[in-house]
């Protein structure tokens, strides 16, 4: 321990307020000591150490600033076209043979071509033995193009079967903001897409409430653009949003934001949700 | 548990401590130092800031430095940087110098109006982010506007941020962008306030150069005298050096398919400038 040379001065952290103090020590390459401390904690460093940290701390909050300020003035208009939802085909093979094999299963989406599907399966279990003639395609996010599945998110495939692309989740996941990063939604989310299904002509859909937040999120992180297809599709399923359940949802994606979300979905503002989004603070 | 809109806004490895901040947008900001976290909303953050500043303007204690005033973003990359100049600051001192005195550029200077910044000016290229001294998600063609903008709408210098220039060296460390459009605007004769910081051991460019192994070329350069034949052995030597230092390590460490393609390139250059 170095003698105290002196009280530089005190940091708030919310509540709490530390004392920055210079102590005796270190050699003339590293600097003094310094003591980030109150009476139940201390964290002690050299000077320029310190001085690193604190540059950084700095400059942190520069790049938070330059963030919210230029999203802030961003403009995210409501794209043409888009594809909406299509049913798919009642006999489709697969979906005939994951109910034959009394495998839980739940459709995501269904567009252009492609069947989004959720299944309840181990994850060493491969999805091409449920059903024969089914061909492993690589997937445009998998993890040798620099994807990265984050908190145990199992890695998306993609299987095709009469020209047809079955993309497979086993959670049902979020793009980051964090450049080539997906993560699972929370386990509330995930654990309701089992406790709920819509059922249309013997295919068992994802809840309208896990949908519509799906769909709004795969917009807002993955596209940053609502399409016009979105926009009818969200708008048509607005009645979700009265519901508290699905407020609570969004509110493990949204947190804070949720409230002004819902606000704005019900005012149709579109085009501007996402730069509100990722301005707020 | 998982929110998928986080923000890193810096990491750094700083001596024993792994320090990174991250915006996790609807819940709160994240300071990381190691395992411990703390956890503030934006006015706590603020807050922190202003105390921070505080704290550097009182351990730095030299008339003239303010960390309210010097941009964050050359405090951290070059005053902070490994070898924290800051901590070494001794005096700063104020001049005006003519623009036409000025130099620009780390690796190579050069006059501002032959420098790159200048051709940035002119340019419609800079559309995408390359790594540097701007934001994170800044453009340098967007940096170059804002520039101009604060130029033109605020003058220089604006809230007391100077053009910084190290110890006697005319070479500008910060505000090359801000020293290119007052060129622009008012030509190479226009005098401007510029602040010097003088370190403590600080050799100026000149200085370093001579005492440096590449003494010979430097001297050879600027036509101080050096017999051409050692000079050739010196290059020589250097060539062999950063044969073993780079080519041989480099290859042993060819791992996947797109590394090798993209080294086969890089290590083609490197041969390319060695066998020449």
């Amino acid at each position: 321990m170095g003698e105290l040379l002196k009280e530089i001065h005190p940091i708030k952290l919310g509540n709490e307020e530390l004392m920055v103090e210079l102590n005796e020590g270190g050699n003339a390459a590293t600097g003094k000591i310094i003591h980030i401390q109150n009476k139940d904690f201390r964290l002690e460093m050299y000077e320029r150490e310190f001085l690193r940290m604190a540059a950084t701390v700095l400059r942190a909050k520069s790049e938070l600033d330059y963030f919210k300020d230029k999203e802030k003035n961003r403009q995210y208009p409501v794209t043409e076209g888009g594809a909406r939802t299509e049913a798919p085909a009642a006999d489709d093979p697969v979906l005939k043979a994951l109910r034959d094999r009394n495998i839980a299963y739940r459709l995501v989406d269904c567009r252009k071509g492609v069947i989004t599907l959720i299944v309840d399966m181990p994850k060493k279990q491969r999805f091409s033995k449920v059903c024969a003639g089914l061909k492993k395609r690589v997937h445009p996010y998998c993890v040798e193009m620099g994807y990265i599945y984050l908190y145990k998110l199992t890695p998306f495939e993609l299987y095709e079967k009469n020209g047809r692309l079955y993309q497979i989740y086993r959670q049902l996941p979020c793009c980051s903001l964090t450049p080539k990063t997906w993560i699972p939604l929370d386990r509330m989310i995930q654990a309701d897409v089992w406790e709920s299904a819509d059922e249309r002509d013997g295919i068992l859909y994802l809840s309208g409430h896990l949908r519509y937040i799906y769909r709004l999120c795969r917009a807002i992180f993955l596209k940053r653009a609502f399409s016009e297809a979105d926009v009818e599709e969200l708008t048509e399923m607005e009645q979700v949003l009265d519901d508290e359940h699905t407020a609570e949802l969004m509110g493990k994606v949204f947190f804070e934001f949720t409230p002004v979300m819902t606000e704005m979905l019900k005012k149709h503002e579109y085009g501007e949700i996402i730069s509100r989004y990722l301005s707020f603070i | 548990m998982s929110n998928p809109a986080v923000t890193k806004l810096q990491k750094k490895k700083i001596g024993k401590y792994s320090v990174w901040l991250d915006d996790n947008i609807g819940e709160k900001m994240h300071l990381h130092i190691n395992r411990f976290r703390a956890d503030m909303d934006y006015g706590t953050f603020s807050q922190l800031c202003s105390d921070l500043e505080v704290t550097i303007n009182s351990l730095v204690d030299v008339e003239g430095f303010d960390a309210s005033k010097t941009d964050p973003v050359f405090m951290e990359q070059l005053l902070c940087d490994e070898r924290c100049l800051l901590h070494d600051l001794e005096r700063v001192s104020e001049e005006k110098l003519a623009l036409s005195k000025l130099w620009v550029g780390f690796k190579r200077v050069k006059r501002i109006k032959d420098s790159d910044y200048y051709k940035k000016l002119h340019s419609d290229k800079g559309e995408y982010r390359k790594k540097g001294s701007d934001h994170n998600a800044q453009t340098p063609k967007e940096r170059m506007d804002s520039c101009v903008e604060l130029i033109t709408q605020k003058g220089y210098p604006y809230d007391d941020k100077y053009i910084i220039l190290y110890g006697d060296d005319n070479i500008i460390y910060d505000g090359q962008h801000r020293a290119v459009c007052l060129w622009e605007a008012n030509g190479g004769d226009m005098e401007v306030p510029v602040q010097r910081y003088y370190f403590k051991g600080y050799r100026s460019k000149n200085e370093a150069l001579l005492s440096s192994p590449f003494a010979g070329v430097y001297r050879a350069f600027h036509g101080l005298g050096e017999p051409e034949n050692t000079l050739n052995k010196r290059l020589e030597r250097w060539k062999e050096r950063i044969r073993k230092i780079v080519y041989f390590p480099i290859r042993r460490k060819i791992k996947s398919t797109y590394y090798r393609i993209f080294l086969s390139k890089k290590l083609k250059e490197y041969k390319d400038i060695l066998e020449q």
